[in-house]
């Protein structure tokens, strides 16, 4: 049986991969999760999914393009944002594609949580504020999917 | 995001609004490189009109209260909202930061710091 499209909404975003895009992203995954009737704790919840959506991007700038996001010259990485609100299985789901360098999973290490460390908490808050991080590598594309599902009061 | 620092009661305040993340923190990073705090290197940043942080944020801080303690002073966070607390408690930094819950209460621990010291 098809899911009524009221019950599934889809936004398709594909944005330059620089930070000063990222805004953006916030912004519309902040109106999809608007139509979440009756949600405990949603502004919460909106804000933890932003930053895992954030930080997944931010790695992706930082690794995949090489940094390129900080000196704004190469316009031509970007980042594609498929973001999908199923009210069915109240659930979220985004995928996120890029072109660029291959994820090396090496660099995902667990950050020193007793004594504190300066860097290597992006990976980190994306994994433990979503239900599922994933990452594949397809098609000469890097695949990255983020789900939550979204507790109803 | 907007950067706005004053001395009140002779510590210098810094008051943050708006996101707070890798496009913005250079700011933030350039005013902890520059900063003169004069007579003790005690800094509260205000982070309450503050409503999104990242993990380029948190290590701007992280940097800034370095610098402080290595001058024998503090950074002292003050004003967080829930959703940045929780991303506070799962890094567990506030168990590295000196935090406080308004500005009054932080301005009081600085003035108890440096009785202190």
């Amino acid at each position: 049986m098809n899911t009524p499209s009221s019950l599934r909404e889809t936004i398709r975003l594909n944005i330059p991969a620089s930070l000063k895009c990222l805004n953006v992203l916030s912004e519309c995954l902040a109106a999809i999760l608007a139509h979440v009737p009756d949600s405990q704790n949603m502004d919460i919840t909106t804000y933890n999914i932003q930053l895992a959506l954030h930080e997944i991007c931010i790695n992706i700038m930082k690794h995949a393009y090489d940094e390129h996001a900080y000196d704004e010259q190469h316009a031509s990485d970007r980042i594609e944002v498929v973001m999908v609100l199923d009210l069915q299985t109240n659930g979220v789901e985004i995928d996120l594609f890029d072109d660029g360098t291959p994820f090396d999973k090496q660099q995902d290490v667990e950050p020193d949580l007793v004594h504190g460390q300066i860097h290597g908490y992006g990976l980190f808050l994306a994994k433990n504020l979503m239900d599922s991080v994933s990452y594949e590598r397809l098609d000469q594309k890097n695949h990255w999917c983020l789900t939550k599902k979204l507790g109803l009061s | 995001m907007e950067l706005r620092n004053e001395k009140i009661d002779g510590i210098m305040v810094l008051q943050l609004s708006g996101r707070f993340d890798a496009y913005e923190s250079p700011a933030v990073e350039q005013f902890f490189q520059r900063i003169n705090t004069d007579p003790l290197p005690y800094v509260i940043l205000n982070l309450i009109n503050v409503n999104f942080i990242d993990s380029t944020g948190l290590a701007t801080l992280t940097i800034g209260m370095k610098r402080c303690r290595q001058q024998q002073g503090d950074l002292i966070l003050c004003g967080m909202q829930q959703p940045i607390s929780i991303i506070f408690q799962l890094t567990r930094l506030d168990t590295v930061f000196t935090l406080a819950s308004t500005l009054e209460e932080a301005i009081k621990t600085v003035h108890t710091l440096e009785t202190k010291s």
